[in-house]
């Protein structure tokens, strides 16, 4: 791993005061969006994001420069869409972006705006956020005085109007379509794909829907080129990636590290777990990732390397987790989690996650069978690949790499009748 | 869709909810197939199909996925098949059965929600046996644009239910009874009433408006339980709530199921040989043409066939006519269909609303608009055009359509008859030129027409010739049902045969007038005469299902047997002839009227022969009738009355309130039938919205509940036609006072 | 002569032999026949400790019955009234005695298990109508003496 010499996403940590316009401009900020106006054609900074090899950081990895380059070109206006609905359990990087930096992201979705001729951009922020969407509001105030939002930004013939819409608490809508149906304010259910929402995405125009941080990157991106980029991370996995690391951690908090930093440097980053315990597992993703047991932790968190390793990169929400933590009651929660934010319209998780839920809530507490196992085990298997969205799948990588690197554990569960380890859940009931 | 092309060659993918008419969704995943060359299963119902794809839908995968996936499906699920009116007809039944695996492994708490939870009068939810498919939400929300049902809750909460405290109130709220695959919206009607195999269920068409709906009808120990949609090839297979739920009229208490003569009851035998004898002594005496047929169009095909007969070989030559709540006459040969409506580039609405005179063409023109942007422009003496339906709309003054659609017409097209038909009129002005320039787009044109204002038959003949090739096509949108069938055997369907053989009966030329399911008092537009003529006739007899206006100045009551009572042939609005197929059984001694008219002919002594070898069928095209071709001059459209004081009445056909007499369509029937806006309502002291009002005209007045309803013009009062107690009929004139009248202290 | 004396001692004597034999006749109505616990005679309408009927008038028994002999129309529980343990139960149950073959075919397809064939197996009338048993008399089960 490369040290970095100073923080590029989270700039608030050199440069204190940055969160207002005032001192982002004074440490050089929005000469990214001047630059790219006054130097760049559109499609020559959709060529640039896709040289540097800027990957999506909301968790599917997606090339973004090849997400925009799919826009349909049949001359609708099109439309930007960023999405801070950050509810990925473990994971609260884009908030302390939004926070902290909020005139990064601002500048970042406008050189996107510019690069896809996007007129309008919208950010949908998770409802809770509520001070991140003060912070925004401000932010966006401040940027539209300075001429930097509204028509003809900056004296050029580049026009731009951003809205700011907060979610209603439903962690469905970090999935793009269903962040669309939200914003247009219907259920936030996902939609169909096709068409996608390059073709027909907010109000049907042809979108682009990116996370927080990805759009973060853009103005360094610009200011110091593809090669910069380049320096940090793999090949395949360029550039640098704020994780959230959790848990049992002495200090927890978001650490802007290169792509090819290993499970163990993060942890030791993040002071390492309390004295006297170890490192038992490792979600290197955020609660929809498989864990890595304690023995993979020198792998490195680029997006092939945790594939590899049976398990994603995701929204880089590392959760850790010491020898302290009852696997099953630790399952148990995460499911009950995907069970109660299962939007409801497709069958599998609908049903498969409640199903999972009172099965492992009875094995906690001591009442299951060793049949459940398998049970569980057939039913995540009906459930991986078979729902509308990824929330389906999100619900059981978990408990599917939990049962097969932790079987005893579960089996200790059913044969003692009780949790050896004494954890409880605070919430058996079935309601 | 993978599921559509697998149908094509015969294979059965099971779907909950995909709806061909609502379009792929992908929330149940029970169509679960295994694609080649794709990573993992797909669902068949939202993978289009392309050249060279392989499927297998009985692989292990797809199999294990299917099983895995009915499993969830039953988790949450009552499992009350013996208490579900679904039971035997469903599919969540049909493909566990199927599909499914034999042993259930889920032991945990199933969620408990509410059961028999009523919607609306008609419906019932149970949330419990709801699969999720979201049919029923996405019909009322995006087909028929009535959001009155929606999905609450998250997750595995999810339930369908209703806006709290506002039950479902649109027409076609029915359907989602039949769109659901499971039991979850039950008709609480039907709630408990049958079970499938012990039922009588028959294809047949809807009987209470022209548009015929391809329909089942359920009969079970001979009286008619349940009318449900019947998808055909081109049709979904919709119905409107009036049509639905108006299949007990056949039991209602005020049917005719007793012969009377002269107010006293006898035998329908004995009933039909006075009528014969009398018959044969007054043609005897006066000859045919003292004795005359006056149809009601409610009868089937093989019936106006009898009729016709009888008039022409028993009586020797008697005239028949129709009796039909509108004066026009639609020029046969501009029929149109419905898939002529598929295909029409413009809509012309003239007068009619038709989510009020055929609900099920409202439908089909959002479709139309929804699918492929059919143009829907609007002339009427009010605001025909809905939230549910946009478009461009002209509202004239009462009585002002004809010439405004002929002065249209003349002011973009040069032919010679629009000039005749404009003769006269003023010249359009620059709306008026936009309405024509609409109209004489290329493309085809389908008008719906409810058949008001006489003069509006030359406009359309006019407009017809001057569109030249563009086809121009008419779907008349006023009753009753079945009026096309005199047509197929002969009878006059025009206002003047039918006015003229009244006349005479007021004249006192016509001793015996046999009425045949015809209610001249309430229907025909010139109600006075049907008064004077049932008054001065010597004996007029009536046969039919429910007794007409006037009933105690018959001599005599022949029971009919009623729709659904017998297999018959009707035709539809499009002129298509469709044989429905009989559930029940006539009550008391309703008989065919057939057999009736057989017992009469033996009566007079000149018995029918062979009535039963004809063939309604025989000489038809495609099922439909053979158009005359369009012919005949065009002649100059008289203008518009002119502006008088006082409110306009206007009128039109509402098939909400026009519906036969039904106990469960009762329900939900407006006591309000006029509608005025409600600023006048206001200005008459009204604020409620809504109460009861005087009509007058002249020395004659009669009482109506009155409802605010902005679409109709300011001015105007609004009365349905054809509406029991509601005689709008004999005020004679458009002109009207309205009072607001004291609630009679009643109920 | 000699033969057909012959002839009447040898059908005698298999008569005569006979009388050893055990009866297979009974006394009726004095005696009566020992049936198997599983008799399928006359049905009932079972109803649980509550009062509650099983039967929920499903109508499995009717369309199973090869015989047609079952007739039940169902109907929905008004109010609180509850006939039977669910909203829905019977209105009328008949049963058909003279057509019914006592397959036992109802008995297998009940789901809740209301209809049962008792050992009762004295049937017999006066008048044919009364053979088509009510839905209160199959509730109160007949008592074999």
């Amino acid at each position: 791993m490369k040290t970095l010499d100073r923080h590029y996403l989270l700039r608030h940590r050199d440069v204190p005061g940055i969160d207002t316009l005032q001192g982002y401009e004074a440490d050089g900020g929005y000469s990214g969006l001047k630059k790219a106006l006054a130097e760049f054609e559109p499609d020559a900074i959709v060529d640039l994001v896709k040289a540097s090899g800027l990957r999506g950081r909301g968790g599917a990895g997606f090339p973004t420069g090849l997400k925009w380059s799919f826009l349909a070109k049949d001359g609708r206006p099109r439309a930007l869409v960023v999405n801070a609905d950050e509810g990925e359990p473990g994971t609260f990087k884009d908030r302390e972006l939004i926070e902290h930096n909020p005139h990064q992201l601002i500048e970042g979705m406008l050189i996107a705006s510019y690069a896809t001729r996007s007129p309008e951009s919208f950010i949908y922020i998770r409802g809770e956020f509520l001070h991140g969407h003060e912070v925004l509001q401000r932010a966006i105030a401040e940027a539209t005085e300075r001429g930097y939002l509204g028509d003809r930004v900056l004296g050029t013939d580049f026009s731009h109007h951003m809205y700011l819409y907060r979610g209603a608490g439903a962690y469905i809508c970090g999935e793009e379509s269903a962040l669309l149906e939200s914003l247009e304010g219907r259920r936030g259910n996902p939609r169909l794909k096709p068409p996608f929402p390059a073709v027909a995405g907010v109000y049907g125009l042809p979108t682009v829907v990116n996370n927080v941080e990805t759009i973060a990157n853009l103005p360094p991106l610009i200011l110091n080129g593809a090669e910069w980029h380049r320096q940090w991370g793999t090949e395949k996995s360029p550039g640098l990636k704020v994780m959230s690391v959790s848990g049992h951690v002495t200090r927890p908090g978001n650490y802007e590290v290169p792509l090819d930093a290993t499970l163990r440097e993060l942890v030791e980053m993040a002071g390492g777990v309390r004295t006297g315990h170890q490192v038992k597992a490792v979600i290197p993703g955020g609660s929809s990732m498989p864990l890595l047991p304690a023995g993979q932790l020198d792998t490195p968190i680029d997006y092939e390397s945790l594939v590899q390793a049976g398990s994603m990169l995701g929204s880089g929400g590392c959760i850790v987790m010491d020898d302290s933590t009852c696997i099953v009651a630790a399952v148990a929660r995460v499911v009950r989690f995907y069970r109660d934010e299962s939007c409801g319209k497709c069958t599998p998780c609908r049903e498969g996650t409640y199903w999972m839920t009172d099965v492992l809530d009875r094995l906690e507490g001591g009442q299951g069978e060793l049949g459940d196992l398998d049970t569980l085990l057939d039913v995540a298997d009906n459930i991986n690949g078979k729902a509308f969205c990824p929330l389906g799948d999100a619900s059981v990588g978990f408990m599917v790499s939990a049962i097969r690197n932790f079987r005893d554990e579960f089996v200790e569960h059913i044969t003692g009748r009780t949790c050896p380890l004494g954890a409880r859940l605070y919430d058996t009931v079935n309601y | 869709m993978v599921v559509d092309a697998a149908a094509t060659v015969g294979i059965d993918i099971p779907v909950y909810c995909y709806h061909q008419a609502l379009g792929p969704l992908g929330a149940c995943r029970i169509c679960l197939v295994e694609i080649e060359k794709m990573p993992k299963l797909m669902t068949a119902c939202t993978t289009a199909a392309t050249d060279g794809m392989v499927v297998h839908t009985q692989s292990q995968a797809a199999e294990k996925g299917r099983r895995g996936i009915l499993e969830f499906l039953l988790i949450n699920h009552p499992l009350d098949c013996p208490i579900c009116d679904k039971g035997g007809e469903c599919f969540l039944q049909d493909y566990v059965f199927q599909y499914g695996a034999g042993q259930a492994r889920f032991e945990e708490a199933k969620i408990q929600r509410h059961k028999e939870y009523p919607v609306s009068p008609y419906i019932l939810v149970d949330q419990e046996r709801c699969v999720l498919c979201q049919r029923c939400v996405r019909f009322m929300g995006e087909y028929v644009g009535e959001e009155e049902l929606l999905m609450d809750g998250r997750g595995v909460h999810t339930v369908i239910t209703n806006v709290p405290g506002i039950p479902l109130t649109s027409p076609f709220s029915g359907n989602v009874i039949d769109l659901c695959p499971v039991g979850a919206l039950l008709s609480e009607p039907y709630h408990y009433r049958a079970r499938p195999w012990n039922i009588e269920r028959e294809d047949t068409y809807c009987s209470q408006c022209p548009v015929g709906c391809s329909s089942s009808v359920t009969g079970r120990d001979g009286q008619v339980v349940r009318l449900e949609g019947r998808p055909t090839p081109g049709q979904w297979g919709w119905l409107c709530d009036h049509g639905r739920f108006t299949y007990d009229f056949g039991a209602h208490p005020t049917r005719l199921t007793e012969a009377r003569l002269d107010g006293e009851p006898v035998t329908v035998g004995r009933a039909a040989q006075v009528l014969g004898q009398r018959l044969a002594a007054v043609v005897r005496e006066h000859g045919p043409d003292a004795v005359a047929v006056l149809t009601g169009g409610s009868h089937t095909v093989e019936d106006h066939y009898a009729l016709r007969r009888f008039a022409d070989e028993v009586l020797g030559g008697s005239r028949a006519g129709l009796v039909k709540p509108v004066e026009a006459d639609l020029p046969l040969a501009l029929l149109g269909t419905f898939a002529e409506l598929d295909q029409s580039d413009t809509v012309l609405l003239l007068g009619t609303d038709p989510y009020e005179s055929a609900p099920v063409v409202h439908l089909a023109l959002r479709e139309n608009v929804r699918r492929r942007g059919l143009v829907v422009k609007a002339l009427g003496d009010r605001h025909l055009l809905r939230d549910t339906l946009a478009g461009e709309e002209w509202v004239v003054e009462p009585g002002g359509m004809a010439a405004a659609l002929a002065a249209a017409t003349a002011g973009v097209s040069e032919h010679p008859d629009a000039r005749l038909a404009a003769e006269g009129l003023a010249p359009a002005d620059e709306s008026l030129v936009r309405l024509g320039q609409a109209l004489m787009e290329p493309g085809a044109l389908t008008v719906l027409w409810d058949g008001r204002e006489q003069d509006l038959a030359p406009a359309l003949v006019a407009l017809a010739r001057a569109r030249g090739e563009h086809p121009t096509r008419v779907l008349p949108t006023f009753g009753p049902r079945n009026w096309l069938a005199a047509a197929r055997v002969g009878i006059p369907t025009d206002y003047e045969t039918s006015r003229r053989i009244l006349m005479d009966a007021a004249d006192g030329r016509i001793q015996v007038l046999l009425l045949w399911g015809a209610d001249p008092v309430r229907d025909f537009p010139d109600g006075d005469l049907a008064a004077r003529a049932l008054e001065r006739c010597p004996e007029v007899y009536f046969g039919g299902v429910f007794p007409p206006d006037g009933a105690e100045l018959l001599a005599g009551v022949l029971p009919t047997a009623a729709w659904a009572e017998e297999a018959g042939t009707y035709v539809n609005m499009e002129g298509r002839l469709q044989t429905g197929r009989g559930a029940a059984s006539a009550p008391g001694q309703a008989r065919p009227t057939r057999n009736i008219l057989q017992a009469v002919a033996r009566a007079y002594g000149t018995p029918l022969r062979k009535l039963d070898e004809w063939d309604p069928y025989e000489g038809t095209v495609d099922d439909r009738l053979v158009l005359p071709p369009l012919e005949g001059s065009v002649r100059p459209v008289s203008p518009p009355p002119a502006a008088e004081s006082g409110f306009r009445l206007i009128s039109g056909l509402e098939v909400a309130l026009t519906h036969d007499p039904s106990e469960v369509a009762a329900r939900t029937k407006e006591d309000r039938p006029a509608r005025m806006h409600p600023a006048d309502l206001a200005d008459l002291g009204l604020l409620t919205g809504s109460g009861p009002v005087e009509l007058s005209s002249g020395d004659r007045s009669f009482r109506v509940g009155v409802r605010g309803d902005p679409r109709i013009p300011r001015g105007r009062v609004f009365v349905p036609r054809g509406l029991r107690g509601v005689p709008i009929n004999r005020l004679g004139g458009i002109a009207v006072a309205v009072r607001a009248v004291e609630e009679v202290a009643s109920r | 002569m000699l033969e057909a004396l012959k002839g009447i001692a040898s059908g005698m004597k298999t008569t005569l032999s006979m009388l050893k034999e055990p009866r297979d006749t009974y006394p009726y109505p004095e005696k009566r026949r020992e049936l198997a616990p599983r008799y399928r005679g006359k049905h009932m309408l079972a109803v649980d400790e509550d009062g509650h009927e099983l039967c929920v008038g499903c109508g499995l028994c009717e369309a199973v019955c090869p015989a047609h002999a079952i007739r039940v129309v169902a109907a929905g529980a008004e109010g609180d009234r509850t006939v039977s343990w669910t909203e829905r139960y019977a209105v009328d149950y008949e049963v058909d005695l003279i057509r019914c073959i006592f397959c036992g075919m109802c008995e297998e397809a009940c789901p809740t298990n209301a209809v049962r064939l008792t050992p009762f197996n004295e049937l017999a009338a006066y008048d044919r109508r009364d053979m088509i048993a009510k839905k209160d008399e199959l509730l109160a089960p007949p008592v074999r003496r």
